[in-house]
Parts: C-alpha cells; structure tokens; sequence
C-alpha cells in the first residue's frame, strides 16, 4: 500500500466538495479531490438537480402546447424519441462535469479517483482501481452526500423497483408507473413520466404533498396533479411489494387508496439519508446524530481540522446550501473568519407551476407564534400572467408586525424558482414591506406580483382594492 | 437568558470618553451599587455602576476604551437567572427539524436585530457577537458603524515628534482636561473664521461703585469685576442676539437662543475648565457672584458634574487677574462669539481739559465671520464698552 501526504484533502466531489476544494486551492492551499466516481459533480449534476430540470424542461414546454390548444394553436400529439432525449440530457451533464474537470486542472487540484474511509483523524485508506492509497492529511472536508432511502422488505434489484437515479436513466417508459413519496423529487419524476406518457399513481404517507410548503401554495400543483394523474392518495401506507408476477403488485393502507395496485414501475421516493455509514466515521472523533447527521458548528467544524458539509450535516439537502457550505468550511479552513449563519435557504419544486418559498412559512409563523402581515397577491391580476396563460399562480409575503421586516415568502406559478430569489435578497437585507413596495418593478412581468404583494401590506396598493 | 448586558448610562452631556480604570474582573460578584469603571467625562470623573447584582461574565470594554451613552460595557450573569437556571424544567425548545443555522441565526432569537451578511462577516472578522450590537439602522438593522463603536481603537502611538527628542529633554504627558478638551479646541479653531475685535471700557466709575460695596459683601459673597461684567454683557447680548446664538451650518442658519447660560473659563491647577452660570438673566448681581464663587471653587477641587459644564451660550475667557493687554480668545464651537477680558489699567485719560488717572479694561472679541460681519462686531464691542463705562445702561 501507498502512502502519501496530502495538505488538505476533500472527500467527495459533488456541489459542496467541489466548491470547497476550488475555494481552498484560490485561498492558496494545496488541495487534493477525492470522489469515488470519475465525473465530479455528485448527485446534482449527475443524477439530480441538473438531469430532472433536463426533463422537467421537456415537460413544461408539453404542458404550454396543451395551453396553446386551449386558445387555438394545435399541434399534433408528439413523437418521443426516448434515446435522444436520453442522450441530451447526458450532453447536459457532460458539458458541466468536464467543465469542472477544467475548473480543476486551471487550479491545480489534485484528483483522487477512488472509494475513501478514515483510518483515523488524519488519514484515509483510498480504494482507488489501481491500488490501496493512504493518504495522510491536515485538513479534511467531508462532502460524500446522500443517497436514496429503502423500504425494507422490498426486493430493491427488481429492475421495476427505481429510486431517482434509475428513473433518471431514462431507460423506458413504463405504462403504469407508482412513485411511493409525494415530496419534491417525486412529483417532479411523476411529472417527467407523466408527460412522456406514463398513467400516475402518488402515495403519500402523510396527509399532503410536500408537507413542508403552505397549504395555498400547493393548492394549484395538488389540483393538477389531481386532474392529471390516475391517483393521488395521501395519508396512505404501502404494507407490501409483491414482485414476483409480470406488474408489480403493491397493498395499501389508506382512507381513500384502493387495497391493491399494479405497476409496471414503481420509483420509491421516500427521502434520502447520509453517507456516514460508509466512510469509516468511526475511527475518527466525529459525532453523529441521531439520524446519522454529522453535527459541526456554524463553521462547519465537526472535530478540529475535520470538517462536514452538504447533505451528509442535515437538511436541508440542497444543492445551493451544500455549495455555501463548501466556501465556509474552505475559508475556515484558510484561517478566515467565516460562518454558515444565511437568514434563510430558499426551496424550489420545478413542477408545473412551480412552487418556490423561503424563510418563515405561515404555518411556521403560526406555530411559533409570530405575528405577522400578510400580502397575497392572485397572478388572476397581473397582465403578464394573463398573456403567460399562467394565472394560476400567487404571490405572498409575510412581514414581521412588530419590527416590519420581511419574515419569508412563497410563490407558486410559472418561474417561481427564479421569481423566489428578489425575495432571499430582501429577507437577507432585512427588508420592510415598503422598501420592496417602493422599489420599481418592471412591468409586464411576473416579478412585479412580488413587488405588488408587498404593497398590499405597505397599504399602497392600486392593482387590487386595499386592504380596509 | 441568564445573562445581562449592561449599557453606559446617561450621565450627561458626553460622547467618547475614556475609561480611567476598571474596577472588577471577569468571575467577580458584583451588586447593584458596586462600580464597574469609572470614567472621564469632561471635568468629572464619574463611576458607573451596574444597577443588577450578578458575577460578572464579560467586560465588554477595557481600561483606555472610549465610550459613549447607551454602550454596552459588562455582561452581568444575573443572581435571579443563576437560581432559575438551577432546577430541572427544560427549556422549551422549538423543534427546528431542517436548519441547522439555528444557532447563530443573523435574525437574532428574539427577532429583534438584523444585519446583512456583509456585515455579519464584518461583525466576525471583529470578533463581535451580533448579539451584543444595538441597531440604530433602519428598523433595528445593525449597521458597520455600530460594530465600529464597539471595536476599541487602535491608539496610534508613534509620532514622528519621538524621532527629535534629545536625551536632556523631558516628555510631560497633558493633564486629562487638556486630552480631553484638545480635540474641541482645535475643531473650533479650524473650522470657524475667526475675528477678534479689541476695545476697552473706562471702569473707574464701576469700580467706585464697587468699592462702596466692601463693607456690605464680604467672603463669599464678595463682589469682583466679572459679575458686573456679565451684566453688561447681557443688556449688550439683548441688543445683538446673533452674539448669543448657535451656527447650525447643515441647516445654514442662525439659532437665536433666549436663554443666558454665560460659561466662565476657569483656571485650574489641571487645566482650564469651563462652568456655565445657566439663565445668567434672571439672577441678581450678588447671586451671581456666589454662584461664580461656588463653581470655582468647586471646578479647581475638580467636582464639577456634568451638567455644570453643558449648556452655555456664551463664554467670557478672563485673564483679568493675571495680567495682558489683549488676548485672541478661541470661540466654544458651536457658539458665535467668545469675550476675552484682560487686566484693568490705570491710565491717563483726557477728559477734554486734563488728563485723569482713569481705571481701563481692555477687551475683546472674537466672533465667527461667518454669521456676524465686521460692522456688528464692532458695533457689539462698542455697546459692551459703554455699557460697562456706564453701567446704568443696563436699565435701559
Ligand atoms: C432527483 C434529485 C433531484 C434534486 N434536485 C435538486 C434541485 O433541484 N435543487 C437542489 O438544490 N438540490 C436538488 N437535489 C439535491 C442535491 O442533489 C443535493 O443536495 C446535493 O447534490 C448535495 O451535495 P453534496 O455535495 O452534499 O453531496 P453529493 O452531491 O451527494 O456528492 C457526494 C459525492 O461524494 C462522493 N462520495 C460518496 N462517498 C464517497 C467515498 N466514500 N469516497 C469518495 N467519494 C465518495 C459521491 O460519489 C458524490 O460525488 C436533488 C437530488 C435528487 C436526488
């Protein structure tokens, strides 16, 4: 076995390694990339983020010719060409994986191909193709992700039983297609399926979809996804999958949910839990929680010189936390003053429509016991979304009644996820209602419903009648 | 929750004032009245207590630090919240289920301050907890410079002057009064255009008169020069209102004050200090010469508070007991004028057939060229020179 001694080393190369590794090496330190697969990029750019939004686009751009019909321009019924939408999704990952790879070589970051487990506080055996590596090191950032959760007592190598990276391969299509798991990641495949022309079913086990967004958020994509797919069944369990026949046979146990379904695939959705069990955590000094989270302080220090980022510190499990978190724990790690402490981390489901929200919920607000303003305002009343055909969407935000700043926001419609971002700035910089309210808006745009919302708390509303 | 912070009380008019000496360290029990530091304000020193009992976690300033009101200075552990924190009811804690940033949320728990992120970086490059910092942005928002004020200055010490000092040289460090009032000297001298405008006043007849009254006020209560000479001072005040007046350059304009708050600089063995006689006007002759007795002497034992020096509208600088023809007085920013008193002479005067041996004080006056040209300062002198030549003009 080989052994080597290394500055700082990053073990894993998805969006929190690979931009801790980039941060660290244009601090000045020498950086050394550990991922076990040869594409950097982990889950989001290579079976996550990057692939669903890939076809989700496919997706949306079906649903705005059924929109288009609705006001007299048809087209006739599409032909899917599954190995090409196959291949241009790869093209997709292709290109930002290998623009990584260059990203890596201009900083002279060392990669490491290979499978990596602590041996103890400052040292990891690496399982690379070639040879057994030992790799001593001074600094460490963990980044090694998440994977898809199990259900147990379920035959997971039936190739019928799919979890998110199988149903991002895109290998067929299947005619009857179950997503057990009504969050983000499942409806966002149900919806991929959908439009290449699968029937849906979802089961939810708790009583709505995506539990954590407001109920009038949701309200849209539930009436949609009510409307388009064969079964919609919240509050229902799955007690058993039986794979043994030609379709997959599931049992369910809910108000409303028949006692038995047949699939032809059935994609398990069901929430994804950390990596630690698989890095050799414990030979080092390293704490986990309770669900096997690594627990580090605000500057992602999870023992001295050891630090944890990404999924594998807890949720949220998103890309765009795991990249500040990268920063945060290079910058600490190059001696800077540095602190994961954002206001807020914004959420986005790219369904049609769209659902996007961050900081204080209302039900959070309600919770804790928060007073609070609302301004809603009902796309119905903008001129954009009127001429986008996209008047099914909202747009809220919740204001302290206190000190007057903005507590969080919501939007659902077309664009919600990028409409989403004016409201994180605003929440960061501590935003009152009237600052938004006074900041011009251009318009026709769906951005403006942000600023209208607002001046519905500021009371200078015209759009709509105010508020008495 | 169990801890406190205490904030700098009011204790006057003062801004920036430095910390002489710190009473406690960090572990120590304190009560409501035991002092934590004193500190220097403009003529007193002053000790600041806590105002809650507790032990002292954190000393939020050190021994130098300047300070201003409303600063936070200790973080006191408070007895009550020590005995409240001891039995076994857990805090209720909300279950925050997906962030983990909740320990150090930029919101602040209460919700009560905010910073954006540029700043909360700052605020941890500077090594301050933003829960110390009160906001005084916009909606609570805290600011770079409420950060700054809790950073202590770095004194800058080497000056270039060190390089000259030969080895019979002797370096004396300024009495705390010149540290302190320095900076102040030198804004008004810099900034107002100043104009000094000499004249005198034929006193003897003042001086007779004084001279009747030995017998009648003795001591204390004695009558010198200056109380007549603020009379004078604010029957001609009265006449010329922009001598006793502010200069608020923003606005660009004039604050007339009705009031007479006459300040009297005052010597004393650590430097030159400045009580104010507030409503000068509405005190007799007599009171105001107790009143001047009582602030000198107190202001040379160094007892003077905070409000005795805050206030004034105009100021007499008087050399008169020690000797000069004239001086150039430096106005008390933001004041209009300055009187300068020198030494009464006895001097020849022709009365038109013969020269008379005559008591004369001499005078000036030094007025910001800004707001008052030079006609009305010389028509001002002029009034306060006849005036103090007759005082019955006082009654008119
Ligand atoms: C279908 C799907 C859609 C998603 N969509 C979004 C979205 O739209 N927006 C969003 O923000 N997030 C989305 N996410 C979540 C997002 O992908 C993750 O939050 C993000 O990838 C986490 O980044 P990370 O750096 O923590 O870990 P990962 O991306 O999981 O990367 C971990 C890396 O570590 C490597 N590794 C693991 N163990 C080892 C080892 N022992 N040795 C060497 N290397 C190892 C892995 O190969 C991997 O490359 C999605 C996830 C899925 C599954």
């Amino acid at each position: 076995m080989r052994k080597i001694t290394r500055d700082l080393v990053v073990l894993g190369g998805g969006p929190g390694g690979y931009t801790a590794a980039f941060r660290a090496a244009d601090l000045g330190r020498s950086v050394t990339l550990i991922d076990k697969n040869p594409t950097l990029g982990g889950v989001c750019l290579n079976v996550g983020c990057i692939p669903s939004k890939t076809l989700l686009h496919i997706s949306g751009v079906l649903k705005q010719t059924e929109l288009l019909k609705s006001i007299g321009v048809e087209f006739s019924a599409p032909t899917i060409d599954l190995a090409r939408i196959r291949s241009h999704k790869e093209q997709v990952v292709t290109s930002l994986t290998s623009g990584l790879d260059k990203l890596c070589e201009a900083r002279s970051v060392e990669r490491v191909t290979g499978s990596g487990t602590f041996t103890s506080d400052n040292s990891l055996l690496v399982t690379t193709p070639e040879e057994d590596l030992e790799i001593s090191f001074t600094d460490c950032i963990i980044a090694v992700g998440s994977r898809p959760n199990k259900i147990p007592e379920v035959d997971h190598t039936d190739p019928r039983i799919w979890d998110s990276t199988d149903a991002l391969a895109l290998k067929s299509i299947p005619n009857r297609l179950t997503i057990i798991g009504g969050g983000i990641i499942g409806l966002e495949i149900a919806e991929i399926y959908h439009s290449l022309g699968s029937e849906i079913t979802m089961i939810e086990m708790m009583k709505e979809l995506i539990p954590a967004a407001d109920k009038d958020l949701k309200r849209p994509l539930v009436i949609a996804t009510k409307k388009t797919f064969s079964g919609v069944y919240t509050s229902t369990k799955v007690t058993k999958i039986v794979t043994s026949g030609n379709e997959v046979i599931l049992s369910l146990e809910g108000k409303k949910a028949p006692e038995t379904l047949l699939a032809d695939a059935v994609l398990i959705a069901v929430g994804r839990r950390p990596n630690t069990d698989l890095i050799g955590i414990e030979h080092t000094s390293i704490k986990l929680d309770q669900r096997s989270f690594i627990t580090t302080d605000t500057r992602q220090v999870a023992y001295p010189h050891l630090f944890a980022i990404g999924d594998i510190v807890g949720n949220p499990m998103l890309a765009h936390k795991a990249t500040h978190q990268g920063k945060v724990a290079a910058e600490v790690a190059c001696e800077q003053a540095s602190a994961f402490t954002p206001t807020a981390i914004p959420s986005v489901a790219y369904t049609s429509p769209e659902i996007a929200w961050v900081g204080l919920t209302e039900k959070e607000a309600k919770e804790q016991g928060i007073e609070y303003e609302k301004g809603s305002f009902p796309w119905r009343a903008s001129g954009r979304a009127l001429s986008e055909q996209a008047i099914e969407g909202m747009s809220k935000v919740l204001f302290d009644k206190n000190h007057g700043r903005i507590l969080g926001a919501g939007i659902t419609g077309a664009h919600a996820g990028e409409l989403i971002s004016e409201a994180v700035l605003a929440i960061e910089m501590g935003a009152v209602a009237e600052d938004i309210a006074k900041t011009i808006h251009p318009h026709p745009t769906l951005s403006e419903t942000f600023g209208l919302s607002s001046e519905i708390v500021d009371g200078s509303i015209t759009d709509i009648l105010p508020k008495k | 929750m169990a801890k406190q912070i205490v904030n700098i009380p009011n204790i006057g008019d003062f801004k920036e004032v430095p910390v002489l000496e710190l009473f406690v360290s960090v572990g120590e029990e304190v009560t409501e009245e035991s002092s934590i530091l004193s500190l220097e304000s403009a003529k007193a020193v002053t000790d600041i207590p806590t105002g809650i009992s507790g032990t002292v976690v954190a000393l939020l300033v050190g021994e130098g630090d300047l300070v201003s009101e409303g600063m936070p200075f200790v973080e006191i552990e408070t007895i009550e919240a020590l005995i409240k924190d001891e039995p076994a009811t857990p805090v209720k804690e909300q279950k925050t289920e997906n962030l983990n940033e909740e320990d150090e949320s930029p919101r602040g728990k209460s919700g009560l301050y905010h910073a954006t992120p540029s700043l909360r970086q700052y605020a941890r490059d500077k090594k301050i907890p933003l829960d110390r910092v009160t906001g005084t942005g916009p909606h609570g928002r805290i600011l770079k410079e409420d950060i700054d004020s809790l950073v202590s200055p770095k004194r800058e010490e080497t000056s270039k002057v060190s390089q000259s000092m030969r080895s019979e040289d002797e370096r004396v460090p300024l009495s705390r009064i010149q540290r302190l009032s320095g900076p102040h000297i030198l804004d008004s001298w810099q900034k107002i255009p100043h104009v000094t405008q000499f004249d005198e006043a034929d006193i003897t007849d003042l001086e007779d008169f004084r001279r009747t009254l030995k017998d009648e006020y003795t001591g204390a209560a004695k009558i010198r020069i200056l109380p007549f000479i603020i009379q004078a001072l604010i029957s001609s005040l009265r006449r010329h209102p922009a001598f006793n007046a502010e200069f608020d350059e923003i606005a660009g304009e004039l604050i007339l004050r009705r009031q007479y708050h006459i300040g009297i600089a005052v010597d004393t063995p650590d430097g030159l200090v400045v009580p104010v006689i507030h409503d000068a006007d509405t005190k007799s002759t007599s009171e105001l010469a107790l009143e001047l007795f009582e602030l000198s002497s107190r202001a040379r034992e160094g007892r003077l508070n905070a409000t005795d020096i805050s206030g004034g509208t105009f100021t007499i600088s008087s050399l008169g007991g020690i000797s000069g023809t004239g001086f150039t007085p430096i106005i008390n920013a933001p004041q209009t004028a300055i009187l300068g008193v020198s030494r009464t002479k006895k001097t020849p005067l022709w009365d038109g057939q013969t020269f008379k041996p005559r008591d004369v004080l001499p005078f000036s006056v030094a007025y910001d060229h800004r707001v008052i040209d030079g006609a009305a300062g010389a028509r001002f002198t002029r009034d306060l020179s006849k005036t103090l030549s007759d005082i019955r003009r006082i009654l008119l």
